[in-house]
């Protein structure tokens, strides 16, 4: 019996376990702008300076914000993340041509938000300006890993990482040339832009259901009701004046009379 | 005599409690229908909400090809400020028409111009996403579901005797977004 138990929450735990949803990754390029190997190095960057320092990075790609406010969007996707007081977020808005940051409680005391404006004008800005969003992102990432091993101590392993290894210079603050041809955007699904599907707040079926379900007109007390109050004043004792029915035939007899007239349904 | 005015008076009273009881069933049973109408506004808010991001994503791109002053630009402009601000429903569905067709007339403008041509990202913006996005929007707009709930519950509501009896007692039609008779774009 001891051990059916033990099976048993083992079995249980290992359900639970691979029922578990994986986490969302925190590199979201929901406007598809970046190259794959951009992505996956993002990712892999991401994972490394939260190992080494606890600091979440975060960056989110998208077309338009549907004329909201980029700082305060990034504030909101902030409040959303797994983690928020560990993470820094980059929202990036490629269709609007602006971006904006937004850093957790505990994020900002690692990199402090002037340390975090600077890398983002030095580090992102130039090449997001050049419409190089690969650039733009892998150098705002790269600067961050190193800014952050020099406030920490860390060492972050950044060899491999956008095609590059770790004895290679930061890539550099002067503005990238923007080339002739531009990088091919894909359409995106239009649900980031639009939201999540609209759907209705109450399915019309049931509610007509339960519509015709409820009374409307007299409902089977009234008529309960009324059947007594008409007993008690037409009905009189048998043999003298009145009609000698009881409440039954009375009740019947106005149901049957809401019936004919339409007064319930 | 006395027997007589006694039996009156029940058959008086019963009729009262019988025209009593009709009129609380039926303002009972509309003013819970209008609720439900109403409850659906909450649908018809999102559809809007997505109409007016679709809007003010279309009047950034063209803000940086056309002049602030350009007439097409200042119309969706107008609309979606209409579209935000209104209260009145009828009204709403009208800057929603006029904004449909603003939209549709300054996405046609902006793919005449060369610096349009030239830009390959809002050249993908203004040829493919945007007007996908617009249609998708008209689309849901047109089928929101609180105009289907408000056009059948007044259907009712006007034909049905206890409808008028609820009318008596103040239960009001469901006003439906749908512009004023005789409105022009």
């Amino acid at each position: 019996m001891k051990k059916l138990s033990i099976l048993l929450c083992l079995l249980m735990v290992l359900a639970m376990t691979a029922m578990a949803e994986p986490a969302a990754s925190p590199i979201h390029d929901g406007a598809a702008v970046l190259q794959p190997a951009t992505l996956a190095d993002a990712r892999t960057l991401a994972d490394r300076v939260w190992a080494a320092t606890g600091l979440r990075l975060a960056v989110e790609l998208r077309h338009f914000l549907g004329g909201a406010d980029p700082a305060a969007y990034a504030q909101r996707l902030l409040a959303q993340q797994e983690d928020s007081a560990d993470t820094l977020l980059l929202l990036v808005v490629v269709g609007e041509e602006a971006y904006a940051a937004a850093s957790g409680a505990t994020a900002e005391r690692t990199l402090s938000r002037e340390a975090r404006d600077t890398l983002l004008s030095r580090s992102f800005r130039p090449a997001f300006q050049g419409r190089d969003y690969d650039g733009a992102v892998a150098g705002f990432l790269l600067g961050t890993a190193r800014q952050l091993e020099a406030s920490t101590g860390a060492d972050i392993d950044l060899d491999g990482l956008f095609g590059r290894s770790q004895s290679q210079p930061l890539p550099s603050a002067a503005p990238t040339p923007a080339s002739g041809t531009h990088k091919r955007i894909q359409l995106p699904n239009l649900n980031d832009i639009l939201g999540e599907p609209i759907s209705p707040t109450r399915d019309p079926g049931s509610a007509r259901r339960q519509h015709e379900q409820e009374d409307r007109g007299l409902s089977i007390g009234s008529i309960i009701a009324i059947g007594f109050v008409l007993s008690m004043v037409f009905g009189g004792k048998k043999g003298k004046r009145g009609c000698g029915c009881g409440p039954l035939g009375w009740i019947f007899g106005v149901f049957g009379l809401s019936k004919f007239f339409g007064w319930r349904r | 005599m006395h027997k007589r005015s006694t039996a009156v008076l029940a058959f008086v009273l019963m009729i009262a409690l019988i025209g009593a009881s009709l009129l609380w069933g039926a303002y009972k049973g509309w003013s819970a229908e209008r609720r439900q109408v109403e409850t659906s506004m909450g649908t018809l808010e999102e559809v809007l909400s997505a109409r007016r991001e679709v809007g003010a994503n279309i009047l950034t791109v063209a803000r940086r090809h056309l002049p602030a002053s350009d007439p097409l630009l200042v119309s969706v402009q107008a609309a979606l400020t209409d579209l935000n601000q209104s209260s009145a429903l009828t009204r709403r569905a009208q800057a929603n028409e006029t904004l449909q067709a603003g939209m549709k007339n300054l996405l046609d403008e902006l793919r005449q111009l060369p610096s349009l041509s030239a830009d390959e990202r809002d050249s993908m913006y203004v040829n493919q996403l945007l007007p996908q996005a617009l249609e998708q929007s008209a689309r849901m707009t047109e089928q929101a579901e609180y105009n289907l709930q408000a056009e059948r519950f007044n259907r009712s509501f006007d034909t049905s005797f206890s409808g008028r009896l609820a009318r008596l007692l103040g239960v009001e039609r469901a006003e439906q977004f749908t512009p004023p008779e005789g409105s022009t774009p």
